[in-house]
């Protein structure tokens, strides 16, 4: 079994990747891998440095001894919240599920091979992590030997059991909504409800009681932070006791316990694996149509129609690239509903109400230009591209309607974001209007500018849906360039808090428009 | 209504697909586009249909350049690829409304067209369903309507029998020539010579990206068969 999985994996790794292409020497993916390599490389090494800084300041604390179970904490919180939505793609969604299961393997494998991918690029980031603080680790507590097996068992376990769960999950919302007739409609919404689940319950774990922190007893502060992040996430004690107390029984328990996972979502999902893929990829079909009143339409709209149809269909386009737009609108409420006391206490920052009105606006607008749906929308056309390349449709028209997809999902959160700000704040008339301008010149500046990454970027030959929305560069470009552009004024108005911030409003705002226009005629200009 | 004059394509590694390719494909014609797997069919096809770029050599289609007049080309053509790939997500008849709000075609047009294909194909009770529940023929058969839609004067199939029943082959084969009576031509290529050999009045034979063969089925194959005359130039050719 084992051997068949490698096996199936490496398939899966050469597939994914498009390895064979990547060692054509000329070949534009192998240039584009590289820039994007580097890029990623980039990314890795602030995360390290940012790693590093975190577990430096713990140790210059003189509580080194929390590192282990926050990095584990960390690295478990992050894999479980990026994998759920993964999961179903992954397991299910792949395109060759009908050549591999008619081959002889049996399903277990085929089940394995598919969680190991996840694991191993959800362990990558692991490493990124947990390198770097156990580093830091070694550096203020000079631990024996026994740490180095301890901690290198720890950064190749520390995802496992988080991949596991969130699979299991995300197989459980399938298997649960491939009951129902509308099975998508029903994965949607079951994810979401357990998205904002998640967001609650950490919204009410990141409430510490403040009162009781008393900065200058540092030990009990450590001890306050383990208990939060033992009772986060359970099996970061174990860890913890492994590396503090060189405890062996902890270490074989954390090992024992993750193993179980993979072992039991393994079995488990196994039984029910065929029964599910056949459920969610077979349809009811009534055969009873019958021709009537046709309506027409213009060619945008009959565009807009099929690509919206198209957003909504998708289980993982709703979910990750939509993502943005939900976190905005429980932002939204959120700064709405709560008093100025509970702000601060949330946001950890003093006197926040004055500063808030100076930058609310652009930190929503950087949650909401996450909702990058364009970063995506035209790799999306995969093996349909031949449609739209054989038709007489312009370029413009065809981004036009990709845009106004974008701008469907995002402008409204962002106008109800100016009303509820306004009935909130009782501002200037500049403000005022400035609620409404930034978000919604965001929404555009997003909007084109994923379409723009996607342009260069495009990948239309995908197994799965998933690769694209979930691991392609468009879709992490696109939706990262948003809240980079929204930040940056933040930080400006920060620094120079002596200038009226208004000015800065509108002196961004126009800037940001001209980025966008400037962005937007450059796509019109590209041929498909 | 067809005019390729001096294409060539050349893929990654410098190999041409298509080398030099000359032919003239005539209002009325049903042009049969013969060779083996690989010769460079489905290359030209995608040239001429605006889906593949070229440098080398121009197709014109009723008097226009694909490369300079991409849009009034397309206006007047329908394509019908090898596997079409539909909107999944899409049902049947949501998919055709695409296609006539795209070529602007009338309501009553659009009615009376779709209803007289979909009896036709025998698919009109599965229009309302989405199209990922379709098998291969009805979605070949979903594309064939959507193809016929705004009455092309052009229709260019890449192996347009492979997965229809026979039913629905002939139904094709009385479309084509009921396109080809009213003054509009069939570009197609097929691997089946006797469908050729029936329903072509012109055939061309392409051989590792060369023309090998191109002219009046009935002048080419005289006294032999489409197939023998396809072994002996493709034979003849290595």
């Amino acid at each position: 079994m084992i051997s068949n999985s490698m096996l199936l994996l490496k398939i899966l790794f050469l597939n994914q990747f498009k390895i064979n292409e990547l060692k054509e020497k000329d070949s534009k993916y192998r240039r584009n891998v590289i820039l994007v390599g580097i890029s990623i490389i980039i990314v890795f090494v602030m995360m390290a440095v940012y790693s590093f800084a975190i577990g430096w300041s713990l140790g210059v604390m003189g509580i080194a001894k929390v590192i282990p179970g926050y990095g584990i904490t960390i690295v478990s919180l992050i894999t479980l919240f990026f994998s759920i939505f993964k999961s179903n793609g992954i397991l299910f969604g792949m395109k060759d599920y009908d050549m591999i299961v008619a081959l002889p393997f049996r399903t277990r494998t085929i089940v394995a091979s598919r969680f190991l991918y996840m694991y191993i690029m959800n362990t990558l980031f692991a490493l990124v992590i947990m390198i770097p603080l156990g580093l830091v680790y070694y550096m203020f507590e000079k631990p024996t030997s026994f740490f180095f097996f301890t901690w290198f068992c720890g950064i190749f376990l520390s995802t496992l059991l988080p991949t596991a769960l969130a699979a299991m999950i995300g197989g459980l919302i399938a298997y649960i909504a491939s009951h129902f007739k509308y099975t998508n409609v029903v994965s949607i919404l079951l994810s979401l409800a357990l998205v904002i689940g998640i967001i609650l319950s950490s919204m009410s774990l990141g409430s510490m009681d403040e009162s009781s922190t008393d900065l200058s007893r540092f030990t009990q502060l450590g001890e306050q932070i383990s208990k939060q992040i033992n009772s986060v996430y359970p099996p970061s004690e174990l860890f913890e006791k492994a590396i503090n107390n060189q405890d062996i029984a902890a270490l074989l328990s954390f090992i024992i316990i993750s193993v179980a996972w993979y072992v039991l979502f393994v079995q488990v999902l196994s039984l029910k694996y065929k029964s599910i893929h056949t459920a969610i990829f077979t349809h009811s079909t009534k055969s009873n149509y019958k021709i009537q009143n046709l309506k027409t339409s213009s060619v945008l709209k009959a565009l807009y129609r099929k690509e919206i149809k198209r957003f909504f269909s998708s289980y993982a386009y709703v979910l990750n690239v939509g993502m943005g737009a939900i976190m905005a609108f429980i932002m939204v409420i959120a700064v709405f509903v709560l008093n100025p006391e509970q702000l601060e206490r949330i946001a950890k920052i003093p006197n926040i109400q004055n500063m808030l009105i100076k930058i609310i606006a652009f930190v929503f607008s950087a949650v909401i230009a996450m909702s990058c749906t364009t970063s995506v929308a035209l790799s999306l056309e995969g093996k349909n591209l031949w449609i739209l390349k054989s038709l007489p449709i312009g370029t413009k028209t065809i981004m036009n309607s990709k845009i106004l997809v974008n701008l469907t999902i995002t402008i409204p959160i962002a106008i109800l974001f100016g009303i509820l700000m306004n009935l909130k704040w009782k501002t200037d008339f500049i403000t005022r209007i400035m609620l409404f301008i930034i978000p919604i010149i965001y929404s555009i500046l997003s909007a084109v500018w994923g379409m723009f990454i996607n342009i260069k970027l495009p990948n239309y030959d995908w197994e799965s849906e998933t690769t694209v929305i979930k691991q392609g560069m468009s879709s992490a470009i696109g939706m990262l360039g948003g809240p980079v552009f929204a930040i940056v004024p933040v930080l400006i108005i920060l620094a120079f808090q002596t200038v009226p911030y208004q000015i800065f409003h509108i002196v961004i705002t126009l800037i940001v428009a001209g980025i966008a226009w400037l962005l937007y005629r450059n796509i019109i200009k590209y041929q498909l | 209504m067809i005019e390729i004059k001096n294409f060539s394509k050349s893929y990654k590694g410098g190999k041409k697909a298509v080398d030099n390719l000359n032919l003239k494909v005539e209002a009325g014609d049903i042009f049969g586009f013969i060779g083996h797997n690989g010769a460079g069919k489905s290359t030209t096809i995608k040239a001429i249909v605006g889906i593949l770029d070229f440098e080398e050599g121009d197709i014109f289609i009723d008097g226009r350049s694909v490369k300079e007049k991409p849009m009034e080309c397309k206006r007047i053509t329908a394509y019908i690829p090898d596997n079409p790939d539909l909107y999944e997500h899409l049902t049947g008849i949501q998919f055709l409304n695409f296609i006539g709000d795209v070529f602007q075609v009338s309501r009553e047009e659009r009615e009376e067209r779709i209803q007289r294909y979909a009896d036709g194909f025998e698919i009109t009770g599965a229009l309302g369903d989405l199209i990922s529940s379709y098998s291969h023929g009805m979605k070949q058969k979903l594309a064939i309507i959507s193809a016929l839609l705004h009455k092309p004067k052009l229709l260019v199939l890449d192996e347009p029998f492979v997965g229809l029943d026979p039913k629905a082959a002939l139904n094709l084969k009385n479309i084509m020539k009921e396109i080809c009576k009213e003054g509009n031509s069939v570009f197609f290529s097929t691997h089946v010579l006797e469908v050729a050999e029936k329903l072509c009045n012109k055939v061309a034979i392409i051989n590792q990206g060369k023309l090998v063969a191109c002219g009046e089925t009935k002048e080419l194959i005289q006294n032999t068969t489409l197939e023998n005359l396809f072994m002996e130039v493709v034979e003849h050719d290595k």
